[in-house]
């Protein structure tokens, strides 16, 4: 699978563009603010769903417009091709919220049978940040990732999030007014315990998976040698019954501080992806160039990883990598980037890239919300 | 400033806009088809409206809302009563006896347990189901409360607080939808209707 071709309407800067797209490398080129960001934004959005960093689909839409729509067309192995399409709407004054269209090839389809139908790894600026920022940033990378190849994950974290709700309004009740019984509660623990097995195995089995290819990237582009990613689960064990009994056990130890505190405090919500020297927390003492460094390794793998799972590799979003990247990095990342993968990246200047990457790279020039 | 809307037009507007999913301009234009509309019809609405405060009552048996208490359903002889049917809303009912299939009776909860909105089973009819569950008779409590989260769990708490008193405790079955595609289903129902299969 790659992708053939974006088609924008009034998203961000373009007002109406169609960029066809080559095989391997493609490198947009042109100056800050020239719109190179917001393509990698438009495919994201129709892989993923999420922007990788508008927080309402409003922010998305070209100022003065109403409805913007992002497509993008895919050709699979055996030729077949497919335009996948999300229409995103900005609410307006009085109105009623629209919610997104997703379609493929015109036809209306529903969300889950368009996201996840190109598998991407992007790295964007921000995402230098993961390793220092709360857990919650990195329980939502690993969640996108796995949700990725396992539908059900998805839907077990939509699940997971109302059992919490009700949990947590349960708990709050009891310690405002008077004490919950535990025949009210057992449900809510049971919900509790049987999603809390699914999502953790699930991070927790990703995660594992990951490590090999995690620390071959990150040798290969110079990290300290002990680096090393783990799930930091609060209970442990790979067989679900024994999981399942972990998270009852911890229930049951918690049950006074949770009903004091009012909230829940055993669950996957409280769990962590960890990268570590040793046994020290990488963010803790590591500099953003290392925290880079350690992510983009983090990334490279969960391509190897998406491969595996799907066979095909992962287009890769790569937005403004390289310019933060000493000679030597920009190299190994160049390196370590399958040759039979598409990627999509921006620099401000050619030179910026590396010589064997613009040996092949197809470099497409961006001016002020017009390509090529 | 003067009043630019008549106050008896601008109150049927304040009162309509009260109703659940009846927007302002909504209001304004049910109101201006009320007043619009011949004497008979609008007395014909307003003497609906009094009645259904008046001559309603809930049933002390089922609670499910009737004109009589017990209920038709409650006090008929062709009536089942050892087989109890638990439902969310009087609705429900509606659509159990348009099935035709079911000869027991009812127990209305009026809501399922939903802590985020307040709801706790003792804002349900669940102290009396026990109650009556305990008293009279029944064999079968047949759970029908929604295949949601929150009907779930309403239907594992009285099953609960009922299962130790030799009732037989049934839910209804979940699987597809008649006249559907299996195509078209969502993961979750497929996967239920596969757990629920039953031999040919």
């Amino acid at each position: 699978m790659r992708l053939t071709a974006i088609a924008l309407e009034d998203f961000r800067s373009y007002s109406s563009a169609t960029i066809a797209l080559a095989p391997g490398l493609t490198a947009f080129i042109g100056p800050n603010g020239a719109g190179k960001t917001n393509l990698l934004e438009a495919v994201h959005v129709v892989a993923r769903g999420d922007s990788s960093r508008a927080g309402d689909d409003a922010e998305m839409i070209r100022w003065g417009a109403s409805v913007a729509r992002v497509a993008v067309e895919t050709a699979s192995e055996d030729g077949a091709s497919r335009w996948l399409e999300v229409t995103l709407f900005a609410p307006a004054p009085e109105a009623r919220r629209r919610s997104r269209r997703y379609a493929a090839d015109g036809a209306p389809k529903r969300a889950d049978d368009v996201l996840g139908a190109v598998t991407v790894v992007a790295f964007f600026p921000q995402d230098t940040d993961l390793l220092a920022s709360a857990p919650a940033a990195r329980r939502r990378y690993l969640d996108a990732m796995v949700a990725q190849i396992d539908r059900a994950h998805r839907s077990d974290l939509r699940a997971y999030a109302r059992v919490l709700e009700q949990r947590n309004a349960l708990l709050r009740a009891g310690r405002d007014e008077e004490p919950i019984p535990e025949s009210e509660i057992a449900f809510w623990d049971s919900e509790l315990v049987r999603l809390a097995t699914e999502i953790s195995l699930r991070r927790e089995r990703a995660v594992a998976e990951l490590r090999p290819a995690f620390r071959e990237g990150a040798a290969r582009l110079g990290a300290d040698a002990g680096i090393d990613v783990a799930y930091a689960g609060q209970v442990a064990g790979s067989d679900p019954d024994a999981r399942a009994d972990g998270y009852r056990r911890l229930l049951a130890e918690k049950r006074d501080r949770e009903r004091w505190q009012g909230t829940t405090l055993v669950g996957p919500h409280r769990e962590d992806l960890a990268v570590a020297l040793g046994e020290r927390p990488l963010p803790t003492f590591a500099s953003r160039g290392e925290q880079r460094t350690a992510v983009l390794a983090l990334k490279l793998a969960e391509a190897q990883w998406l491969r595996a799972h799907t066979g095909t590799p992962p287009v890769f979003l790569l937005d403004d990598v390289l310019s933060e990247l000493d000679t030597a990095r920009r190299e190994a990342l160049a390196g370590a980037l399958p040759d039979d993968a598409q990627a999509l990246l921006t620099a401000a200047i050619p030179t910026s890239l590396p010589e064997r990457m613009r040996e092949r790279a197809t470099l497409v020039p961006v001016a002020l919300g017009a390509v090529g | 400033m003067p009043q630019a809307l008549a106050r008896p037009l601008a109150r049927l507007i304040d009162e309509l806009s009260k109703l659940p999913g009846v927007g302002p301009k909504t209001a304004q234009r049910l109101a201006y088809h009320i007043l619009r509309a011949s004497p008979n019809d609008a007395e014909a609405l307003a003497a609906a409206v009094r009645s259904v405060k008046t001559d309603l009552r809930y049933c002390s048996v089922c609670f499910n809302i009737a004109e009589a208490d017990p209920c038709a359903i409650c006090s008929s002889d062709e009536r089942d009563r050892r087989v109890v049917c638990v439902v969310e809303e009087p609705l429900d009912v509606l659509a159990i006896e348009r099935t035709g299939q079911f000869k027991g009776v009812y127990h209305v909860l009026h809501g399922a347990i939903s802590p985020v909105n307040g709801v706790r089973p003792d804002d349900l009819r669940i102290a009396e189901l026990v109650q009556r569950a305990r008293t009279a008779g029944v064999e079968e409590l047949i759970l029908a409360t929604n295949p949601n989260l929150e009907g779930d769990a309403t239907a594992m708490y009285i099953g609960q607080l009922i299962s130790q008193n030799g009732i037989r405790v049934t839910r209804l079955a979940r699987g597809l939808p008649m006249g559907g595609d299996l195509e078209y289903a969502d993961e979750v129902t497929v996967s239920r209707a596969l757990e629920g299969r039953r031999g040919l």
